[in-house]
């Protein structure tokens, strides 16, 4: 996958999970949106894994916060041998 | 009030505070994720002077949300305002660092104390209604009730609508469920093994003591 098209990816996770209205601008970090609260963030975090056939840890789980972090973990991962 | 009641979760655990925990209480409080807390002590000395009224205050159990895995403290929650009458209590003092990934685990298990333990019909929380984060948090846990209080307590001097969510001893089994197996989520990926099924109630890895 691009880039852009991971990006996409995520934020149409991120709109799923969140039940938003519209999908939120990929500068979106987590302190923007009351609903990517810690429960949530798991559900978020699941569906990443599913949709990039991933599995993130601990550390990657926590750092997840905002769009662009998202994305560049799931860069390096699909980078990764 | 003193207590002994320690109650091991998957990752987690609730146990007493304690005056060796005055350090660590001064620096979650005084943090900006307890900006909707009433403001505490700002100094060890003043953390153990109330801590010295808590332990004479009946009906008041604070707890630390400790790592078992590090061992170390990541959280404080506590249960109190315990009413004879409702037989309900509120929970509250919940404050995590977020890059522990405590928080749904340390909900978990305050639920579990005030079920399990102290055998509630029902417990709730207060959150002020500027603290959307939170809110969210006990919206996606699923209470059935959610209901506002008006200018319910100042902070700093302004009054601050209060948001209750409250849980009944009815539905608790279908949340026990779900943060379960958020928790248990969690806890794989701390302790870096791929997921697998949550176990179930009464499981060797959460019992309770006290």
């Amino acid at each position: 996958m691009t880039r852009p098209e991971i990006e996409a990816t995520i934020l149409d996770i991120i709109r799923t999970v969140f039940n938003l209205t519209k999908t939120p601008p990929p500068t979106t970090k987590r302190i923007d949106l009351p609903q990517w609260d810690s429960l949530r963030h798991i559900d978020l975090i699941l569906s990443l894994e599913e949709a990039f056939q991933v599995e993130f840890n601990a550390e990657e789980v926590a750092a997840m916060d905002s769009v662009q972090s998202i994305v560049e973990l799931v860069l390096e991962r699909s980078r990764a041998p | 009030m003193r207590h002994n009641i320690v109650l091991d979760g998957f990752a987690f655990r609730l146990r007493p505070v304690h005056d060796d925990d005055a350090d660590f209480i001064v620096a979650m409080r005084n943090t900006e994720r307890a900006r909707y807390l009433h403001k505490g002590a700002t100094s060890r000395e003043q953390q153990i002077t109330w801590l010295q009224d808590y332990y004479g205050r009946h009906g008041d159990y604070y707890f630390v949300v400790e790592s078992r895995i590090d061992g170390l403290p990541k959280g404080l929650i506590a249960l109190y305002d315990f009413n004879a009458s409702r037989n309900d209590a509120l929970w509250g003092r919940w404050i995590v660092d977020s890059k522990s990934l405590c928080a749904t685990e340390s909900v978990w298990l305050i639920h579990r104390v005030a079920f399990e333990i102290f055998n509630l019909d029902s417990d709730y929380s207060l959150t002020a209604a500027g603290n959307a984060s939170v809110i969210s948090f006990h919206d996606a846990c699923g209470y059935q009730i959610k209901i506002t209080h008006p200018r319910y307590y100042t902070l700093e001097g302004d009054y601050h609508d209060a948001i209750e969510h409250r849980l009944l001893r009815s539905q608790w089994p279908a949340i026990d469920q779900k943060l379960r197996q958020k928790a248990y989520v969690i806890y794989r990926k701390l302790l870096g093994v791929p997921a697998c099924p949550t176990p179930q109630q009464n499981s060797k890895h959460s019992n309770a003591s006290h």
